[in-house]
């Protein structure tokens, strides 16, 4: 092995290890890649002028969560609803609701029946 | 024009032929006309449409045919939908959006022949405690100088506050009313979880939210509660328990049990002279005969984690419906349907709204599911079970309905935290869907009101309704 690329490798495992050790000092939940992740799955462009200020925002948020842990939880059950009723149920007929022209009124392009949204298929 | 407090005066006065509701209505828009444009409380008016409708009431009430709301002029946040009007959540991504149909609570008001004279400010989707994160521009306390109205329903508060119109309605998913109500000196109600039907209602937080009204007394808060309460076949999840005759106040009792939150009074963060003015309450309680006790609540300092994990991951399911495609925003770059959905989303939505949707992704992910999701709603029952315990013992738990008057404009915008910290005492309410109310306990050193919260147990309105009007 060349002397370059054991010195590249050297350089590469230090940055890696500076970042490893920020992370875990800084207590980072997500990191530049987990922050475009998390906003392609919320469907959202993230300008990168926004990420360094979101992601510390994101962070300290997270871990102020996090004391949740020093709660003992082993053995509660999750509390899902809030509503006592179970099985709100009406009967199953056809019932005149907003027309197609109501329903159209607000969408951003639409042609009088159907939404138009930008080709899908080639 | 006289300066009423309760609906039951201004109703005399009709009633008698001293008042007329065409009188009412160009009272409130001559007011709108004069202080919106510095306080930006309502964002859209319907003037024409409110004289039309006071003229038909005027009719009714001659004619003996009135609703019970007749003579109310009422403002509805922006987060409620009413037919043939705009609806924008105080966010871009619906801006002009018209509402095809009128949410339950705003249907029932104008059964009662309330007259609706226009949408009233909030933060972008209800996300905020001071009006400032409105795409509409921030909402002023009419008291003091640049100080917030509180938040999300902060156009709704500082509307009432400032006679710009008599009542409002209001949603509260951690303090949303009880805040802004107790930075303005009003009454501020949150019902129970799901006695009131959400329908028509712009979601943030499903398993939270609550539409309530603001008003200048305890009477009118009762007789509003009265008339929206209930079953609706639109909302799966309304109760169906029977409603209580609210309106008709019962008598106070002469001897509660009241606890009250130690941490809460002993916290660092309580101003002063919200502390003095708490303290005084409470011995003013003991002067009347009621039973006051410090009661510990260890498990205050996990409210506002379980709160915002849950309200981010509800918000973040919710708000998915924007896509740009049926309603809202459309961004004029999008190439292809991801582009669209994105970029529509990033211009539309506002910058808390958008922290909040990454927060509720991120605690939704696979990964971190039972991290913090299912974590909070497991801690989420430990704070329920503990305040219902507490309320076997007591009638009511009370505290400050926040640990200090309204802030200055911007001092808490820059440390989420901070900002956050100011719901500490109203989000329990929500966290366990129990009923509490909001009324005015004088102010502090620069003028700004005071307030104090009452929580009482499920369904319980017509107790706390009537405790509230002694205090």
């Amino acid at each position: 092995m060349c002397l370059n690329t054991l010195i590249q490798n050297l350089k590469f495992i230090i940055q890696h290890f500076t970042y490893v050790v920020t992370k875990i000092k800084n207590n980072m939940k997500i990191d530049n890649d987990a922050l475009q992740k998390i906003a392609h799955l919320a469907r959202l462009e993230m300008p990168a002028s926004e990420e360094q200020g979101l992601l510390d925002s994101l962070n300290s948020v997270l871990n102020w969560m996090e004391e949740l842990n020093e709660l003992d939880t082993d053995g509660v059950q999750p509390l899902t609803h809030m509503s006592l009723e179970v099985n709100a149920l009406r009967e199953d007929k056809v019932i005149p609701n907003i027309s197609r022209e109501q329903g159209l009124k607000n969408a951003p392009k639409q042609d009088g029946e159907y939404f138009r949204v930008p080709k899908v298929m080639e | 024009m006289k300066n009423y407090t309760t609906l039951s005066e201004i109703q005399q006065d009709l009633y008698a032929g001293k008042l007329t509701c065409i009188e009412l209505v160009t009272y409130y828009l001559t007011n709108i006309a004069e202080k919106n444009p510095t306080l930006n409380a309502f964002l859209n008016v319907f003037g024409e449409e409110a004289l039309t409708k006071a003229v038909l009431v005027d009719q009714k009430i001659k004619d003996g045919t009135a609703g019970k709301l007749a003579g109310l002029v009422l403002g509805i946040k922006d987060l409620l939908c009413y037919q043939g009007h705009v609806s924008q959540a105080g966010s871009r991504i619906l801006q002009n959006f018209e509402s095809q149909f009128s949410g339950t609570a705003v249907q029932r008001c104008i059964d009662e022949d309330a007259i609706i004279i226009g949408t009233q400010n909030c933060d972008e989707f209800g996300m905020g405690s001071t009006n400032e994160n409105s795409a509409y521009g921030i909402c002023l306390n009419a008291i003091g100088e640049n100080r917030v109205a509180g938040g999300s329903s902060g156009g709704s508060a500082v509307a009432v506050q400032a006679d710009m119109c008599f009542a409002s309605l209001g949603t509260d998913t951690g303090g949303s009313v009880r805040m802004p109500a107790g930075f303005c000196g009003l009454v501020g109600l949150k019902p129970t979880y799901s006695r009131v039907s959400r329908w028509g209602l712009i979601s943030y937080a499903s398993s939270f939210d609550c539409i309530g009204p603001i008003t200048k007394s305890v009477a009118d808060a009762a007789l509003l509660l009265e008339v929206i309460a209930g079953k609706d076949e639109q909302d799966s999840t309304v109760s169906t328990l029977p409603t209580d005759a609210y309106a008709t106040l019962k008598p106070a009792k002469s001897h509660y049990k009241v606890g009250y939150l130690r941490e809460a009074i002993e916290s660092d963060g309580l101003q002063p002279e919200v502390k003095a003015a708490t303290l005084a309450k409470l011995e003013a309680l003991k002067a009347q005969g009621h039973m006051v006790e410090a009661v510990d609540f260890p498990l205050i300092k996990y409210f506002l984690p379980t709160y915002y994990i849950l309200t981010t991951a509800e918000a973040s399911s919710n708000l998915s419906r924007f896509d740009g495609v049926k309603y809202g925003h459309r961004s004029p770059e999008s190439v292809d349907l991801m582009s669209m959905y994105k970029k529509s989303r990033a211009e539309g939505f506002g910058k808390e709204t958008r922290k909040r949707i990454m927060l509720g992704t991120f605690v939704l992910s696979a990964s971190y599911y039972d991290a913090y999701y299912t974590k909070a709603q497991r801690v989420r029952r430990l704070i329920k079970e503990y305040t219902d315990t507490l309320l076997e013992q007591y009638d009511f738990l009370v505290c400050p309905t926040t640990p200090t008057t309204a802030y200055k404009v911007g001092e808490k915008t820059t440390d989420p935290l901070q900002m956050y910290l100011g719901d500490l005492f109203t989000v329990q309410a929500n966290v366990v869907g129990l009923p509490a109310i909001s009324v005015p306990n004088g102010e502090d050193n620069d003028g700004m009101p005071v307030a104090f919260q009452v929580m009482a147990g499920a369904f319980k309105e017509a107790e706390l309704l009537a405790f509230a009007n002694t205090l």
